[in-house]
């Protein structure tokens, strides 16, 4: 097993260049709910920026495998928001920082001029969460003993892409003391084991993820929404053909993913629109895929993949003629392009 | 009428540098920069507190993260370690009741590694701080130097004044005994022998005062420089530290991401012993460090406070001194000039003008 994962190092201004991208990538892309938030992931991207932490960081490490950045660097910026109150109130004034800097940038004391300004700027960010998980009660049915939940997951997966899982189960009261959801005065909750049941779904896809809380005893599941963020392609990266040409001839191209993946009761007819989707079933042996197939019979649900695109205009062409030769119809919005030098 | 070697020298502008030099504003300035040493000296104790602080947290996680690895060492097979490792999700808020499986494994990971993540941090932030200190010491210390330049300077210009000045006493007092007795050029030479006597006093005043300047801001000096060598030693450990232990945090993020994909439990199981391993030697790193320089604190610091505490005294004592000085210099220049009015009395001279 590789300890590592594939990476890439990307240095001004390709660093700048990936971050104006990856943002109006975002900015584009109208998420839904079922997504991670949008605003989230963009500022804490920005906050990856040397516009934004004004060169106190080398680089920008990218994962080759999501065109996200690695763990490493969300965890940076998570741990930066988490002690710069701190650290605020013990760097001096910044007139003080200022008259210390003076003709001597390079200094220590202009480092931590630039620290106040970058620890300042992080302290009005909201951001992405690595791993969150909330659970809200949608209803009560007293005369079924039923209590119905809504369980948003959000995390970095292991494979570099930001997944959000949304969930609707039912609970019924007699399961109580096998609970995955709690009740307290109308106060629902996460148990740990719910958390760690999700947090290995998700490399999964949304229709294991839903046979695998189906089977649980006194828990009804009704959907599984898994909303993706990833992979983002750009030319540094290994990306599916016809793409790989085009960025190739356009290396300043981008390509946004973003990709649905639902389990759930009411959905019509099984379909999957997503060109890069290879279902985890398809890879499955056949004693497996028959598994999977009862499952489908067994709990009524149906499977409905999608995935969208935010391309810069040059690659659109190219992103037409992917789906094309999957046989899907994509929405495909165009990004603003940035100006920078890449 | 006054001489023309005397018109010359007594109405010279000495060009002496800095600001006019007197017993209070030599007074003032020691003061001054044994404020900002005593400001500086607060500033170490505020570090060595943020130290012990700091201290403690590391402690804390690498207590947390030997017991992870020991158990990951001594138990045999999966279900050896995901029973061992109930008891150690204690350890990790939020973390207490969850069920260990090879996936949850990594969030345990996770959560372990941001959190040493934090601490690293938090240890940079405090190299930076020594670093600012260190840098602002050695401004004082270059406020210091000019200081000894600028008074050796000062001393040696009043110096040769003041003997130029002497030269030139010696000549007028030879012509005045040779001049006739209550002759004009006599008078004339007697009242340019007084002013010379008032110019060599003012400048005899500015030769000690330099003199007395560049011998107590070079005893300053050596504080100063005792300080930064302090702060010095712990920014340049510190900043090797960090660098390391962020290094070796590098790796185990790479790890920790390439753990969450693997599907083999024995290949999972031989990674996670690998980034526990590297992650306490990560934080090891840092808690050497901030053990040695609370060693290096309570070695330094202490003996800092009591030499600055001895310096104050000595201070005290040579400005005591110089005060009682001046006070006798002033008393016998006055005892002088009253027995040179008596003895021209005497003599039928009339009153000195």
């Amino acid at each position: 097993m590789k300890a590592r994962i594939p990476a890439v190092r990307l240095e001004e201004p390709r660093s700048s260049w990936y971050v104006d991208w990856a943002c109006s990538t975002l900015g584009r892309a109208r998420l839904s709910r079922q997504y991670p938030d949008a605003r989230l992931l963009s500022a804490h991207i920005e906050c990856l920026g040397r516009e934004f932490h004004l060169g106190l960081y080398d680089g920008l490490d990218v994962d080759l495998r999501s065109g996200l950045p690695t763990y490493k660097e969300w965890a940076r910026v998570q741990s930066d928001h988490q002690i710069a109150p701190e650290a605020l109130a013990r760097l001096p004034d910044v007139d003080v920082l200022v008259e210390r800097s003076r003709g001597r940038e390079g200094s220590i004391h202009g480092k931590q001029l630039l620290k106040r300004h970058y620890y300042q700027s992080l302290l009005g960010k909201k951001l992405q969460s690595l791993s969150h998980m909330e659970v809200a009660l949608r209803r009560v049915e007293p005369e079924h003993r039923t209590a119905y939940f809504h369980i948003i997951f959000d995390k970095l997966d292991a494979t570099g892409i930001l997944v959000r899982y949304s969930i609707d189960l039912s609970q019924r009261s007699a399961a109580f003391d096998r609970a995955i959801v709690t009740l307290d005065d109308d106060e629902a909750g996460h148990t740990e084991a719910l958390r760690s049941m999700i947090f290995r779904f998700t490399s999964l896809d949304a229709e294991m993820t839903f046979a695998k809380l189906a089977v649980i005893e006194g828990v009804d599941v009704e959907r599984v929404v898994k909303g993706v963020v990833g992979p983002f392609f750009f030319s540094d990266m290994d990306v599916p053909d016809p793409l790989q040409q085009a960025l190739v001839e356009y290396p300043d191209g981008f390509v946004g993913t973003f990709a649905l993946d639902m389990a759930a009761l009411d959905v019509a007819s099984d379909r999957d629109n997503d060109p890069l989707s290879t279902a985890l079933a398809e890879r499955l042996s056949p004693e497996a895929r028959e598994e999977y197939q009862r499952a489908r019979s067994r709990f009524g649900y149906k499977v409905f993949k999608d995935r969208k695109f935010v391309a810069s205009s040059e690659l659109r062409p190219c992103v037409d003629a992917l789906c094309r030769g999957a046989g899907t119809r994509n929405l495909i919005l165009i990004a603003a392009a940035s100006a920078r030098p890449r | 009428m006054t001489t023309a070697t005397g018109e010359n020298l007594l109405t010279r502008n000495v060009a002496y540098t800095g600001e006019r030099i007197s017993v209070k504003s030599l007074e003032d300035g020691i003061q001054e920069t044994r404020s900002r040493q005593n400001v500086q000296v607060e500033e170490l104790k505020g570090l060595q507190e943020k130290n012990v602080k700091l201290q403690g947290a590391l402690d804390e996680e690498i207590r947390k993260l030997r017991k992870l690895s020991d158990y990951m060492t001594t138990s045999r097979n999966v279900k050896g370690v995901v029973a061992n490792l109930k008891e150690l999700m204690s350890y990790i808020p939020g973390l207490r009741s969850l069920a260990i499986s090879r996936r949850s494994i990594e969030d345990l990971l996770r959560q372990q590694y941001e959190i040493s993540v934090r601490r690293v941090k938090e240890a940079s932030e405090f190299a930076d701080k020594l670093q600012s200190s260190e840098a602002l010491l050695h401004d004082e210390m270059e406020r210091l130097n000019e200081k000894i330049i600028e008074s050796a300077k000062n001393e040696e210009t009043a110096a040769e004044y003041v003997l130029e000045l002497e030269r030139h006493r010696a000549e007028l007092e030879s012509r005045i005994e040779k001049a006739a007795e209550s002759s004009a050029d006599k008078r004339e030479l007697q009242a340019e022998l007084d002013k010379l006597k008032r110019v060599m006093s003012e400048h005899s005043t500015l030769l000690q005062l330099y003199s007395t300047c560049e011998e107590r801001v070079v005893r300053l000096k050596q504080n100063t420089q005792r300080l930064l060598d302090t702060i010095g030693n712990l920014a340049s450990d510190i900043v090797q530290y960090v660098n390391a232990a962020g290094e070796k945090l590098d790796l185990v993020a790479g790890q920790i991401q390439a753990l969450g994909t693997a599907a083999d439990a024995s290949v999972v199981m031989l990674e996670m012993k690998k980034s526990l391993d590297v992650m306490t030697e990560s934080m090891n790193e840092t808690t050497r460090f901030v053990s040695e320089t609370q060693v290096f604190f309570r070695q330094n610091l202490d003996n800092l406070l009591d030499d600055l505490e001895i310096y104050d005294d000595t201070t005290q004592k040579v400005l005591d001194e110089n005060l009682r000085l001046s006070q006798e210099i002033e008393e016998r220049r006055i005892s002088q000039g009253v027995q040179t009015a008596i003895e021209r009395h005497k003599a039928g001279g009339g009153p000195a003008a």
